[in-house]
């Protein structure tokens, strides 16, 4: 489904991901997990289009993404939340998800202006779609606040709403566990493999080790941006390799 | 849902019913007549600038170049074409539009800092350009702009007139409510809130930016044309970067991404503009004075405190839309 | 023609470059951007008029306690209006809006003490003209290209040489990390608005004897200021004084040559051309939203 050939990037001398390839199958959770500054995030940051190849390839259902605009690459069934937290802030919750529909909906200036039927019927549908999902990540009840006044815990959860929102065919999540406490992270858990079994595949960076070995099929472990593992949560756990490297980077799982 | 629909057709009744009492009393009220016109003209104008700066957030310090590019191309296809208004009209929107999506192309892709500068020279080259070119008539301006006819009539007087912006103030203002709540609008504040996540959940912001760009355009414009058929006369000094700071002015001073903010603002700075005529161009040093006081201490503008009023008062959550970053 | 053109582009372009370096102080030391430059010039030109002619102190002393007062009203401002909406919380484009609030009430003060009229100053070396291979200059017009490379030269010495130019420089690339190594940073900031202050002033007690001082004297050259520093890159010192220097001679040989009444029309739509199809300027600057 997803296939990174020799994916690379520098910013100036250095080198945040260096040659990375792997293939992520539909309907995997694929976990990449390494030490601080491994190029995790960054790894992301190139498969959503943030930041572009400087050799290499990402390819996506059979079609070469790199260098796509970010809103391009959402269009073509890739979601994904943040590390640090990029709701609409000052929107309500309700809204937030809203505007995860974007490319699932199709009503522009025009419509809205004369409030065609057709653009009043996708409007109660995405209302309820995202009521629907709201319910699905338990935030049902806080729908009208600013997603702002959320806790953190609840930000996390509306973030992966949102990007639900989009039905995307593959939905990145980064560190969506940071800041949970523990009945929170089970949840997630829950969660997680619930999305899974709706049918959307999952590339997860996670910082939780517990919660990664639990929920992956298969993780690929990074350090200095260059992949040193790619295995089972079982035999990750055992690779001698990475134990020295996250003895060397310091652990913190 | 259906008492809160109940309450809002309530409410536009009481309005309706007090405007009309209000317009009666007015009847004979040339110089209040006047202002009102001015009043509806800023309304559209700032309610414009609402939806580019409000809601997607990018600023504009130029928009007296919509208001003028409106104003001339009316005024200019009418008197020196002979093109009847009710074809000038449009051609003024349209024509703000195109400059509107001209200015945009580059604007788009810069942060505010360079926005607000870009904007600004924007407004600088149309008023050089106005005022030195000869198809405009440089400085004497242009007179002799024919009124709106209305089913036969034209709508000489003030009274009629204002009974016409009203209703535009009233469309300008269903269609405001109508993009924002809709898929669009849903784009314009996601960019505003977050630009790199709304482009990472599927939308174009570029193409957005643009759209806001453009449809705030068109109300300016429209507002511009109003002012010269209402006037009949305009000269380049209507459209100065005064100008522009003042819409910006009315916009902060009555709360910005709001229903309710650019008609509070334009209501409340054309009056106060009105009574301060005494201190000559002091009165700039006024506007300057509303922005630091609002940026200060009121950053959600008059409605936003009118918010805070309400909600102290019956202590339920606001549902009211209000976004406006301080 | 030639001649005379030129010094008259290295004498505008001088003033650009003034007030385009106080913007990019601004910017590169605190990532904010200020819309009063113009205004500073003219209450440092006011000002200067008032010490030199009126209360008929030496040109040079009116022209320090001119900088000496703008220094601490740069600092004021900060303190008392930046500060107080970064504290709040605000976004950066309200401290653009504050600053243009500012720059409204400016003139209008300006107006209030010393009336609307254009005041002419005496000129400062009791010549009107001297000789520059063949042309007639006026001398203050060399003064201004003078004191221009002068503050240059200073400004870069301090900014390289002086342990707080460094810390200032520390404090733009990273506030966090200098402000944990001990750096002051609110301090270091509020003397970049000083020094911007200052340079607008200074340069404005200058201009007085040039052009005469109006209220409205700022308006067009705070925002060419502005266009110095966009095109040279905005938030580059060195680029702000070429990006200044080149607008200068730009619009002093169009005026020359070509048009006279589309001179600021040319100036503006250059500074749109370059945003367009150059938007990081002739030194690369931050501009996108995306970066």
């Amino acid at each position: 489904m997803l296939t990174l050939d020799q994916a690379t990037i520098q910013f100036g001398g250095l080198t945040a991901v260096d040659h990375v390839s792997f293939t992520v199958e539909k309907g995997q959770i694929f976990g990449v997990i390494g030490p601080n500054g491994a190029g995790k995030t960054t790894l992301f940051n190139l498969v959503s289009g943030v930041h572009k190849l400087t050799s290499g390839s990402i390819r996506f259902l059979d079609k070469e993404i790199s260098g796509l605009e970010p809103y391009r690459i959402a269009e073509s069934g890739i979601a994904r939340t943040y590390q640090n937290i990029n709701l609409f802030s000052n929107l309500s919750v309700l809204e937030n998800v809203k505007i995860g529909r974007h490319i699932q909906s199709r009503s522009g200036l025009a419509a809205a202006i004369f409030r065609t039927p057709a653009q009043r019927r996708e409007e109660a549908a995405i209302q309820d779609k995202c009521m629907e999902l709201l319910t699905f990540m338990g935030l049902e009840s806080k729908a009208d606040l600013p997603a702002k006044n959320l806790s953190y815990g609840e930000q996390r959860r509306l973030e992966i709403a949102r990007a639900m929102a989009s039905e995307p065919q593959l939905l990145l999540l980064d560190e969506p566990a940071a800041g949970m406490n523990s009945t929170e992270k089970v949840e997630l858990t829950e969660m997680i493999r619930n999305i899974r079994n709706m049918g959307i595949t999952i590339l997860l960076v996670e910082h939780d080790m517990k919660l990664v070995m639990k929920v992956t099929d298969l993780i690929t472990v990074l350090n200095f941006g260059k992949m040193i593992a790619l295995d089972t949560p079982q035999k990750v756990q055992n690779n001698p390799e990475v134990i020295s490297a996250y003895l060397g980077g310091g652990i913190d799982a | 849902m259906q008492q809160t629909r109940k309450k809002t057709i309530l409410k536009a009744a009481v309005c309706l019913v007090l405007l009309a009492a209000a317009l009666i009393g007015l009847r004979n009220q040339q110089y209040l007549l006047t202002l009102l016109n001015f009043v509806c003209m800023y309304m559209i104008s700032v309610s414009g600038l609402d939806i580019l700066f409000g809601y997607s957030g990018q600023i504009s310090l130029g928009h007296a170049a919509f208001y003028a590019s409106g104003a001339y191309t009316s005024a200019l296809l009418t008197t020196k074409l002979g093109v009847p208004v009710w074809l000038a009209i449009p051609a003024a929107c349209l024509v703000s539009l195109a400059l509107g999506i001209i200015v945009a192309l580059p604007a788009s892709k810069l942060i505010h800092h360079f926005l607000a500068l870009l904007t600004i020279s924007v407004g600088q080259l149309v008023y050089i350009l106005i005022s030195r070119a000869s198809f405009t008539n440089a400085m004497t301006g242009i007179r002799s702009i024919p009124n709106i006819p209305l089913f036969g009539y034209e709508l000489k007087s003030k009274y009629f007139f204002l009974i016409f912006m009203i209703l535009m103030v009233a469309l300008f203002l269903i269609i405001k409510q109508c993009i924002i709540h809709s898929r669009v609008g849903r784009a314009f504040q996601a960019i505003r809130e977050n630009p790199v996540a709304a482009g990472g959940i599927g939308i174009n912001v570029q193409k957005y930016k643009i759209m806001a760009f453009a449809i705030s355009a068109v109300y300016t414009g429209f507002a511009g044309a109003m002012y010269a058929h209402f006037v009949g006369f305009i000269s380049p000094e209507t459209f100065t970067s005064a100008q522009s700071v003042m819409f910006m002015t009315m916009l902060l001073f009555g709360g910005m991404g709001s229903f309710s903010g650019p008609l509070i603002g334009a209501a409340i700075v054309t009056f106060l503009n009105e009574t301060l005529q005494v201190l000559g161009s002091y009165r700039m040093m006024v506007y300057g004075a509303f922005i630091l006081a609002v940026l200060l201490f009121l950053p959600h503008g008059i409605s936003g405190l009118i918010d805070i009023v309400k909600q102290s008062l019956f202590k339920n959550r606001g549902k009211e839309d209000r976004h406006a970053d301080a | 023609m030639v001649i005379s053109l030129i010094i008259g582009a290295l004498m505008i372009g001088s003033v650009y470059g003034m007030l385009a370096l106080g913007y990019s102080l601004i910017y590169s030391a605190s990532g904010l951007m200020t819309f009063t430059q113009g205004q500073l010039l003219m209450i440092g030109a006011f000002l200067g008029m008032q010490f030199y002619k009126v209360w008929g102190l030496p040109f040079l002393a009116a022209f320090l306690l001119t900088v000496l007062i703008m220094f601490l009203f740069g600092m004021l401002l900060e303190k008392c209006l930046i500060r107080v909406l970064l504290n709040k919380g605000a976004v950066s484009i309200y401290i653009v809006l504050s600053t243009i609030g500012i720059s409204i009430i400016l003139p209008n003060l300006a107006q209030a003490l010393w009336g609307s009229q254009t005041i002419q100053v005496p000129s400062i070396f009791g010549v009107t003209t001297v000789k520059i291979l063949g042309v007639s200059v006026q001398p203050e017009s060399l003064l201004v290209i003078a004191v221009g490379l002068i503050a240059m030269v200073l400004l870069h010495l301090f900014m390289t040489k002086s342990r707080f130019g460094i810390s200032m420089r520390a404090a733009a690339m990273d506030p966090l990390a200098a402000s944990s190594l001990g750096i002051n940073v609110s301090l270091t900031t509020g003397l970049t608005w000083a020094i911007a202050a200052a340079l607008a002033g200074g340069i404005g007690v200058l201009l007085g004897p040039v052009y005469g001082v109006s209220t409205g004297m700022g308006d067009i050259i705070g925002n060419k200021g502005f266009a110095g520093a966009v095109i040279g890159g905005y938030g580059n010192m060195y680029g702000a004084i070429a990006g200044s220097l080149l607008l200068g001679f730009v619009e002093t040989f169009v005026a020359g040559y070509i048009t006279t009444t589309y001179k600021d029309f040319v100036s503006f739509f250059l500074l749109i051309i370059v945003m367009i199809f150059l938007p990081r300027g002739l030194f690369k600057a931050k501009v996108y939203d995306s970066d």
